[in-house]
């Protein structure tokens, strides 16, 4: 008999082991699957589901005045929310919170109980309240021992000056607090800084587990921006423009005050205006910066870019006799002159007289090419590069298109377009010994890194040094002697410089209107000026006491330039050179 | 050999023996010792783990103080902001009764003069001397 090598109980041992064998290995190879094939993309979603990413929005840039003085700004808001199912007692609750609102204790302990009713778990109780605000409420509600009632801290952007400055600086938008207007606009990318993010391990119910993988990319600041706005001067050119359009009536206006020598706009004031506060008051016409998004037809304040011209080329001197009869035509088109004149005068008293016949006879001896040449080298036709939203480039037609009165009524600032910054860069180029500098209004950007980047405004010679020392006695005689200019002059500082009344030209009916831009622009002190200012008004009218017209440059816009300048001049430490 | 060999085995085994003899007591020692040391350890790292987390929340609630101070601060440079306003100053000067002067008297004062020259008038103080 063959002996069994496998018994019946020997091949039970077998299957269980085989069995447990199998087992074993099903176990090992789900294993190897889950710790090694699919290990790293376990992995992953285990640290997915464990990990929150957190953004960190960085604090937007400040904007300062020329001093350090914050002009708009950035701080920690509160928005008073809460839970109204949490609330035991509407009323009471109403009683404590309705004093820091809109509402009376009735409405809003009704609206309350409607939200419970509803099954509301969220109302705003009160939006963008500043931290010393908040505070008050919290000890109120705790006091009260009020529950349900959350705080959401939320970046609130606010200006001290409230409505000074209001169209330079600009708005942010509510919701994302980009830039809306003005430099809040212009500048939003360098004030905005780069959101961080905070990743951290939270444990199934949202806690941070304390040795978890935390990491942090800070966020980047807003750069901060130094203005070259002098809030002193500023403020005084608002109150003097809105005084100025409360006397005349006048529909808006503007005033611009350029530093002479750097470029440096110290005050840009437009009215109507708004306050930076009150989004209610910022209509469209309210926002518009009208120094630099209004074009208008300077007038008589251009005659001085024609008479430079030829001066500076050599075409006519201070004493050079021209004819000047009652009226010159031109092609179709009769040009005359305000009042009486002598049948000839020099060229310091076609200026101080402000003679259009004058003026039109010395560019017809200048002549269309050097004439267009001074203009554009003035910055004429083209924005006057200060970055602001809204800036308009003016109009200013070559030379191949003008007419055969083109160049005439150019002359005496008409057919063409400005704005009262570009009038006022056209000034200090005289004023600054004929060197044309780029206004700017941004002095300096202020990184989060510490670093700095200066604004370097591009400049250019336009003038000799003679020609710009002929062209300042010139205006100085306007206003010191007798001139048109004569209102502009003050009791501490000589000044110089030009009237200018250009009629207004309905484009729906074809024709000049009898309503006018009323402007003046000059220079003090009138040997070193350190300020140039310009003040345009749009439709002034009435009369002043002795019967002057109101409508005119000299009437309505001279006495401002007086009153500003002086302000400034003090205010930038001059020292007055009137006895 | 085999006289030599007797002996030497005879003599493991009382070493053998005399070793278990002698270590059965001091082998207890080092055992307690490494036992009281896992204990230690085992507290040490439950202590340590408290202390990490409480200076981890203490970290917490000095940042959270950080940014209300921060924030108090920035409430604080917005008040002194408002309390330059101009129109504010204005409206405050207006109240009280201040009103710009009608005639402003401008003092220039002449550049001071470099050290070592000689004052050409006569110094202020014996101008006000009594005993002139």
């Amino acid at each position: 008999m063959k002996p069994r090598i496998w018994d019946r109980g020997d091949l039970r041992l077998l299957v269980v082991g085989l069995a447990f064998v199998v087992a074993w290995a099903g176990i090992g190879y789900r294993l190897f699957d889950l710790q090694g094939t699919q290990a790293v993309a376990l992995a992953s979603v285990g640290y997915d589901q464990r990990i929150r990413t957190q953004a960190i929005d960085p604090p937007r840039g400040t904007i300062y005045d020329r001093a350090g003085v914050e002009m708009a700004m950035t701080v920690d808001g509160w928005n008073i929310v809460v839970d109204p199912q949490l609330i035991e007692d509407p009323t009471a609750a109403a009683l404590v919170l309705a004093p820091y609102t809109d509402s009376d204790v009735a409405t809003l302990a009704a609206e309350l109980k409607d939200a419970q009713d509803t099954g509301s778990r969220y109302m705003e109780i009160v939006a963008r309240v500043r931290v010393s605000e908040k505070n008050v409420i919290s000890a109120a509600v705790d006091e009260a021992d009020i529950g349900g009632v959350f705080y959401r801290k939320q970046p609130l952007r606010v200006y001290p000056a409230g409505s000074v400055a209001a169209q330079i600086i600009g708005l942010t938008r509510n919701d994302d607090g980009s830039g809306l207007e003005g430099l809040e606009r212009t500048f939003n990318s360098e004030l905005e800084g780069d959101p961080g993010e905070l990743i951290v391990e939270r444990d199934p119910y949202g806690r941070v587990i304390p040795q978890g993988d935390t990491r942090l990319r800070p966020a980047v600041p807003g750069s901060n921006i130094v203005t070259t706005i002098d809030r002193e001067i500023q403020f005084a050119a608002e109150q003097a423009l809105e005084k100025r359009i409360g006397e005349t009536s006048a529909r808006s206006g503007s005033i611009v005050v350029l530093a002479a020598k750097t470029g440096e706009v110290l005050a840009m004031a437009s009215w109507p205006g708004f306050d930076l506060n009150d989004r209610s008051t910022a209509t469209p016409e309210a926002l518009r910066n009208r120094a630099v998004a209004d074009v208008y037809e300077p007038g008589s304040t251009l005659k001085a870019v024609t008479i430079a011209a030829a001066i500076n080329e050599g075409v006519v001197n201070v004493d050079t006799r021209i004819d000047t009869p009652p009226s010159v035509t031109v092609g179709e088109f009769e040009y005359k002159d305000h009042g009486r004149n002598r049948p000839s005068l020099t060229v310091a008293d076609v200026v101080k007289r402000s003679s259009n016949v004058g003026t039109i006879e010395i560019e017809r001896r200048l002549g269309p090419e050097r004439h267009y040449k001074y203009l554009t080298a003035f910055g004429l036709g083209a924005p006057a590069g200060l970055d602001v939203a809204g800036e308009r480039h003016g109009l200013l037609d070559p030379p191949s298109s003008w007419t055969v009165t083109s160049g005439s009524s150019i002359a005496i600032g008409y057919a063409v377009g400005t704005t009262a910054l570009q009038m006022a860069a056209v000034y200090a180029t005289i004023a600054n010994d004929g060197i044309w500098t780029e206004p700017f209004l941004v002095s300096q950007i202020l990184q989060a890194d510490g670093s700095r980047i200066m604004t370097k405004p591009r400049t250019r010679r336009v003038l000799s040094s003679e020609t710009a020392a002929t062209m300042r006695w010139m205006l100085g005689r306007v206003v010191e002697e007798d001139g048109t200019g004569r209102r502009a002059r003050m009791t501490d500082y000589t000044a110089g410089g030009k009237t200018g009344t250009s009629q207004k030209f309905d484009s729906e009916v074809g024709v000049y209107t009898e309503d006018t831009y009323a402007s003046f622009i000059g220079m003090a002190p009138l040997d070193d000026p350190e300020v140039v200012v310009v003040v345009v008004l749009d439709t002034p009218t009435g009369e002043l006491e002795d019967g002057t017209d109101l409508s005119l440059g000299g009437a309505a816009a001279a006495p401002v330039f007086a009153e500003i300048a002086q302000t400034a001049l003090h205010q930038l430490g001059v020292a007055p050179d009137k006895d | 050999m085999t006289s030599q060999a007797i002996p030497r085995s005879v003599g493991r085994i009382r070493g053998s023996a005399d070793s278990r003899a002698v270590s059965g007591g001091p082998r207890i020692v080092p055992l307690i010792f490494f036992t009281i040391l896992v204990i230690g350890v085992f507290f040490l790292m439950i202590y340590l783990r408290i202390a990490l987390d409480r200076t981890a929340f203490e970290l917490d609630t000095l940042t959270d103080q950080i940014a209300v101070e921060e924030s108090a601060q920035l409430d604080l440079r917005l008040e002194i902001a408002q309390l330059r306003d101009p129109q504010r100053i204005a409206t405050q000067a207006e109240e009280i009764g201040l009103v710009f002067p009608d005639e402003r008297v401008a003092l220039v004062i002449a550049p001071i003069s470099a050290v070592g020259d000689a004052p050409s008038e006569a110094p202020p103080l014996s101008a006000l001397s009594t005993d002139r």
